[in-house]
């Protein structure tokens, strides 16, 4: 995860000597090395500085990368729904790329969301999932991101497929608010908000802290995946390019 | 409680497949893509 390698020049194409791998410089980003350090201490702060939960015993300790990814998976399709509507007034390609990358790591975010909470659900509730309106809209959420992606991988004019991505970027990010609001809006198995409440968190101060770390932690994976995933499209398009 | 650590250790272990695996993904799409490029940049000089 730490090991980036970048061409031996950032202008224009890169200077090749051999046509091998060797050409190009490995490096460590420093991005890289603080994500690593900040997932050390997250691990420290969710294994250890948390206390254990009355009720739920260990298990909970499944909320500090729950709850984080769940934000920063409508954080990424936050992305690519702005970029989306950028895209669709302004038909520049960046805005595609911004979008099409943000949706798959976003994609990825949720992932992670559905099989922590089915481990959850399977030690709090007996049951891996039970169509309650907080996990059926997440997966709708995620389903309508796996057509984004299908669409992308299955179009083969650049116009159309950003386009069409485009609109399903904008349509699917109105699941975002009716996953957030599933829990007022409904009688819902899946607990109530307990950071953003009207009356402060309803935790202990050091679950909260916990949280907040975690949050940080997976905000800057997602930022370190976004330049990773950037810097893929923009070789895609250099190779296409020297191609043609 | 044993079944909650299992949980526990089974939802971690996930996330953490599913993270490392992309991350790994893209690392090697990467790499491919840079030497593709200077494969055909050698051919054109």
């Amino acid at each position: 995860m730490s090991i980036e390698s970048k061409p031996a020049a950032r202008t224009g194409a890169p200077v090749v000597t051999d046509g091998t791998a060797a050409a190009h410089k490995t490096r460590v980003s420093p991005l890289a090395i603080v994500v690593l350090v900040m997932l050390a201490v997250f691990a420290y702060f969710a294994f250890v500085f948390a206390p254990e939960d009355e009720l739920q015993g260990a298990m909970q300790r499944i909320f500090y990368i729950h709850v984080p990814s769940a934000w920063i998976c409508f954080v990424g399709f936050g992305v690519t729904f702005l970029s989306s509507i950028a895209y669709l007034s302004s038909r520049k390609e960046k805005w595609d790329t911004i979008a099409a990358s943000s949706a798959e790591i976003g994609t990825l975010f949720t992932t992670v969301v559905l099989a922590t909470g089915m481990m959850w659900g399977h030690a709090i509730w007996g049951v891996y999932w039970t169509w309650e309106p907080r996990l059926t809209s997440f997966l709708v959420l995620w389903l309508m991101y796996l057509g984004y992606l299908a669409v992308r991988a299955y179009v083969p004019d650049p116009a159309r497929r950003a386009r069409f991505s485009a609109v399903i970027g904008i349509i699917a990010f109105i699941d975002v608010p009716i996953i957030y609001l599933s829990v007022n809006w409904w009688r819902t198995l899946h607990p109530q908000q307990v950071i953003i409440t009207g009356d402060g968190p309803h935790m202990p101060g050091a679950m909260v802290i916990a949280l907040m770390v975690g949050l940080t932690t997976f905000s800057l994976v997602y930022v370190y995946l976004m330049r990773l995933r950037l810097d893929v499209a923009r070789l895609a398009t250099q190779l296409e390019e020297i191609e043609s | 409680m044993i079944s909650n650590n299992i949980n526990l250790f089974v939802g971690y272990g996930l996330a953490g497949v599913l993270y490392i695996g992309y991350t790994v993904s893209l690392h090697v799409r990467r790499r491919n893509l840079q030497a593709a490029i200077a494969s055909q940049t050698d051919l054109q000089n």
